[in-house]
Parts: C-alpha cells; sequence; structure tokens
C-alpha cells in the first residue's frame, strides 16, 4: 500500500515537512517518518513520547473535526528541531476549528462522571510547553512545542 | 496492538495487552477486548506491561470497559503500566476510576484473591 506521504527535510536536518491525507490511515506512516526524523537528535524517551502523543491527539481531531465535505484534503505537518524543543506545527484548509477551545474534562471521581470527550487534547496540552491556534489566510494553523528535555 | 487472554486462580480472567493503544491499536481490540472483561461473573486483570504508548482512545477504551464491568457487579484492575503510561493513565485520572497497580500480585490482591 503505498503511504501517500510526500516528505522532505530542510537543510541541515533541522525540519520535515510533511503532507498527509486527511486519512486515519495515513497517521502510522506520518509517525514513523517523524520518528526517523527525530533519531539523529536523541530526544530523550519523555520528549518521543510526547511528540508521538501530539501527533495522535492533534492530526486525529483535525481529520475528525476540520473537513466537513467528505473531501480529500492535506495536512501540512512540519517539525523544526530547536535548542530546547521540537516544534510541530499542523496546518489545514478546512472549516475554521480551533481544537485548543474545547472545555477540559473536570477529573472524573468516579466511572459514571468519566466523559470521553475533550480529553485528547487535554493530554496534549499537558505534554507540551505551549500550543497556540491562528486562523490564517483561510488555514487552521495549530503550532505546539514540545520539550526536549 | 495484540490481547492475550488467560485464567488466573479465583475466576480472574488475566488479560495481557501488547503493542500500541493509539486509535487505531484500540480500534483493533475494541470488541474482543470489552466482550472479554465484561463477561458476566468475572473479574479481570489487564496487564499493561506490554503497551508502549497509549493516549485519548485507548483511554476511552479502559474506561468503556469499567463502565461495563460495572453494570455486571464486576471489578477490573490495571497492573504493570510502563513509567510513561503511567503517568498519562494518572493525568487522565484513571488511577481515581480503575484500580491501577504494579504487580499481578498486587491486582490479585485489589480482586480479593
Amino acid at each position: 500500500m503505498s503511504s501517500s506521504l510526500h516528505e522532505e527535510s530542510g537543510s541541515g536536518g533541522e525540519t520535515l515537512r510533511l503532507k498527509l491525507p486527511n486519512r486515519f490511515d495515513a497517521l502510522e506512516a506520518a509517525r514513523l517518518s517523524v520518528l526517523r526524523f527525530l533519531a539523529p537528535h536523541q530526544p530523550s524517551p519523555r520528549a518521543l513520547y510526547a511528540v508521538e502523543l501530539v501527533l495522535e491527539e492533534a492530526l486525529t481531531n483535525v481529520i475528525k473535526y476540520a473537513f466537513r465535505d467528505g473531501d480529500s484534503h492535506e495536512i501540512d505537518l512540519t517539525v523544526r528541531i530547536e535548542a530546547d524543543g521540537i516544534v510541530l506545527r499542523f496546518e489545514d484548509d478546512g472549516v475554521a476549528f480551533d481544537p485548543l477551545q474545547a472545555p477540559e474534562p473536570r477529573a472524573p471521581s468516579t466511572i459514571e462522571e468519566a466523559v470521553p470527550g475533550g480529553l485528547g487534547i487535554a493530554l496534549l496540552r499537558r505534554h507540551c510547553s505551549s500550543a497556540d491556534y491562528r486562523r490564517l489566510g483561510g488555514r487552521n494553523v495549530l503550532t505546539v512545542r514540545v520539550s526536549s528535555a | 496492538m495484540e490481547m492475550a487472554a488467560s485464567e488466573l486462580a479465583g475466576n480472574v480472567v488475566c488479560i495481557r495487552l501488547n503493542g500500541r493503544m493509539d486509535a487505531e491499536g484500540a480500534g483493533r481490540i475494541d470488541v474482543p477486548f470489552t466482550a472479554s472483561v465484561s463477561a458476566v461473573g468475572r473479574t479481570a486483570a489487564i496487564d499493561l506491561s506490554g503497551v508502549t504508548f497509549i493516549a485519548s482512545m485507548g483511554i476511552r477504551l479502559l474506561i468503556s470497559a469499567a463502565r461495563g464491568v460495572r453494570m455486571k457487579g464486576s471489578k477490573m484492575v490495571l497492573f504493570g503500566a510502563r513509567p510513561l503510561v503511567q503517568d498519562v493513565l494518572e493525568q487522565a485520572a484513571i488511577d481515581q476510576i480503575i484500580p491501577l497497580v504494579a504487580t499481578q500480585e498486587q491486582a490479585l490482591d485489589v480482586l480479593g484473591r
């Protein structure tokens, strides 16, 4: 099965650009590309886990909520290595959708209270040092920074 | 994502999970996992030591299994999570609603066996 993932690396190996289709079956190829790109920089296991979690939650949200027309769309993912962290930028041309607006679920004290909604973004926030959403030129731009410590 | 079920003493089913509990992994085991865990009259010990990654979809699966267990009047306990997986479970406050312990022995203690 072709991955239909378009990949390019910036000079010096500090930036990875991926274009992936808005399909759940594209997530695994994207994850592996990002891991391959990060490997030479030897991020800590904690930083790698955070990157994988951010990828999973951010991409799942975009694929689920940003596109209403049932068409194929592309998601632009840029991964950049900086001195103290890894910056992941997700860009798409879907409807205006700010995943960071979802209210945080309250920590449940009983199983009946456990509400699945909003958990993905709540976890994303816990695994990044900053997250920013903008709507720019008709595109959603979500920028997340993971500390490399 | 794979799962394997075995019997422990005292009518406890032990479910060992292996792999990534991401959206794809959780989706793959959803039906058999829920069925095994929520079977009437069983208590279930879920071995997470083979789980290398968990995010919101995996957690949703655990929560829905715990609901099923509760409705059937049974008990479920999680054990053996690796440190980074344990962190995520605690961040989602799962340990507040499903017992989460370190070893199979402790899991059996919680289940009263």
